[in-house]
């Protein structure tokens, strides 16, 4: 039986390990290929990038160089949306080696996907389908997650998803679920605020309520987005500026995480690079003194399609 | 319905279905069996059941269909946005992504819309040769720029003697594609050009892609050479080729 002090040795040991392994990154921008130029020509002062990982894995051109280039100045963590941990396809190994191989080159800090699945019987539908929340499908993802991480010799994270509809199977809530997914697995969270909040308006809950609920020692990094309210449901299309309502969950939830990697996305209809660093120090402003940023309340919206993923060079 | 594999195969079924996810949920089967959607999707206070998962049929066509838009979107300008959507409707039900990668699903919109433009017709018409050209073209655009490039090369060549690029790719057009594609793809396409025959070569210097046009002559040497019927890289064209990055 182990002593006291040896317990709270080893929970140094595994604390230590955790901030080696996640370490606090500040707050950072989704790398898009519109500002691949002003960030190789300006060096912008940003505390970290994210990157769609399927849009470097397999170019071997202007992409690829330009991650080289940004993974030399600045932390980079590879984001993917093509795993499909929750798919009852078999995994794709040929996908994770890729995953693997890009890791090393840039010295990734984690790799993260969504709890999700993108297609079946090898239909990739390029969208992040939501799972039935039951047992079944705890135990599936669970044993998925402990394979993918064995093969990625670290840590899996995971990102809950923004959804517009709950199957008839369902027993489990969301943040049960996750919960859960967390407790029985060695992965970590990526906690999409927007995603809370745009799920939380199509279901009915409470967006805090979720937040409260889950493991939040487990959370490694938050993302924040914008999104459009059709009224009767949100669509979470990441065009566009964080709504108030995301900023003072964002608020309430650092209160009580602390600090955590915080990244903003912007997907659609994408500003020039300043006033997307704009965006994300608001994060910051919230982070350090606690103060809200002024309420955006007129937008050029148009888009309507969630989660756009295409990053095809402009001729 | 509970079983994981089950809901999943039939979910892709009704938001890929091209009749919508109503008529999708009664013409997909699981196991000789079908489920309407209010047995599998429950509703919420402000949405039907129905419309809960037919957001993820419009998102699923509206998805990919944005995703060729941004590839051939000088195809997109010519044949104006209801021609473009149909074809590209059609294509993705004839081949649906099988890859994790959004990179390869336009790989072959070329050859679909050569299939089906030119289907049953013994004259094609000069509009529709066109269009074939510039989706060629945009597509040899995006394959370049992604692909292999002697970037890398460079530092570990260990002759003198130059070498054709992996990067580069020759096309041979009916039409001058590359004068006025850039025309297209910023919305101001007035009318289709006169036909001429065009030879290019796309070759990548940087990371950035360039085309070139070619001479007839001049073409069928650096096909030759490509091909490896000519064993080096004839002196007349030496200077020329390696400032374009044809070589390196
Ligand atoms: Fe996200």
């Amino acid at each position: 039986m182990n002593s006291d002090a040896e317990v709270s040795a080893s929970h140094f040991l595994f604390e230590m390990e955790k901030e080696k392994a996640f370490p606090y990154l500040g707050f950072g921008l989704g790398l898009r290929s519109k500002h691949f130029q002003y960030i190789l020509n300006n060096k912008p002062e940003i505390d970290w990038f994210e990157i769609i990982s399927e849009n470097f894995i397999d170019s071997k051109g202007f992409p690829r160089y330009v991650i080289h280039q940004i993974a030399e100045r600045y932390p980079v963590v590879m984001h993917g949306v093509s795993m499909s941990i929750g798919s009852t396809d078999p995994i794709n190994f040929d996908y994770l080696k890729k995953l693997k191989v890009m890791e090393k080159e840039i010295n990734a800090q984690w790799i993260s996907d969504h709890l999700c699945w993108t297609g079946v019987l090898g239909k990739n539908t390029h969208d992040l389908l939501p799972l039935p929340l039951n047992e079944e499908t705890l135990k599936h993802v669970v044993e998925r997650i402990k394979v993918v991480s064995d093969f990625l010799e670290r840590p899996l994270v995971l990102e809950n998803p923004s959804s517009y509809l709950q199957f008839k199977s369902d027993t489990l809530t969301e943040w049960d679920f996750i919960r859960e997914m967390a407790n029985q697995s060695d992965c970590r969270l990526l906690l999409d605020l927007n995603n809370v909040y745009v799920s939380s308006f199509n279901h009915q809950f409470d967006p805090f309520e979720y937040v409260k609920a889950l493991p939040l020692e487990k959370v490694v990094q938050f993302h924040l987005a914008g999104h459009l309210n059709k009224g009767t449901h949100i669509i979470d299309t990441h065009d566009n500026h964080v709504v108030q309502a995301v900023w003072e969950l964002y608020q309430k939830t650092i209160q009580l995480t602390g600090p955590v990697s915080t990244l903003l996305e912007w997907d659609s209809n994408i500003p020039e690079f300043p006033e997307l660093k704009k965006e994300v120090l608001k994060a910051k402003a919230i982070f350090e003194n606690g103060k809200l940023p002024e309420e955006v309340l007129i937008s050029n919206n148009t888009e309507t399609v969630s989660n756009a993923l295409s990053t095809t060079p402009a001729i | 319905m509970s079983d994981l594999k089950q809901i999943q195969e039939w979910m892709v079924g009704v938001i890929t279905h091209p009749k919508g996810a109503v008529i999708g949920a009664e013409e997909t089967s699981i196991n000789d069996q079908h489920w309407n959607i209010q047995s599998v999707v429950s509703p919420s206070d402000t949405l039907t059941s129905e419309q809960r998962i037919g957001i993820y049929h419009n998102g699923y066509f509206a998805r990919l269909i944005e995703c060729f838009k941004v590839e051939y979107r000088g195809l997109l300008n010519a044949l104006g946005e209801k021609l473009f959507q149909h074809f590209a409707w059609n294509f993705l039900l004839e081949h649906p992504s099988t890859s994790y990668t959004l990179n390869d699903l336009g790989k072959l919109f070329p050859s679909f819309l050569e299939s089906t433009l030119l289907e049953n017709e013994s004259a094609p018409e000069s509009w529709q040769l066109f269009i074939l050209d510039v989706a060629k073209f945009e597509r040899t655009f995006t394959e370049v720029y992604n692909g292999e490039g002697h970037e890398t090369l460079l530092d570990t060549k260990s002759s003198n003697q130059l070498q054709t690029s992996p990067a580069i790719v020759m096309l041979d057009l009916k039409f001058p594609v590359a004068e006025c594609i850039g025309h297209f793809r910023e919305d101001n396409f007035t009318s289709f050009p006169e036909p001429m025959i065009s030879h290019y070569v796309f070759t990548r210097q940087n990371y950035m892609v360039k085309v070139y046009r070619l001479e007839d002559s001049e073409y069928q040497i650096l096909l030759d050479w490509k091909s490896g019927v000519l064993d080096s890289c004839p002196d007349t064209f030496r200077q020329k080729w390696k400032a374009i990055g044809v070589g390196y």
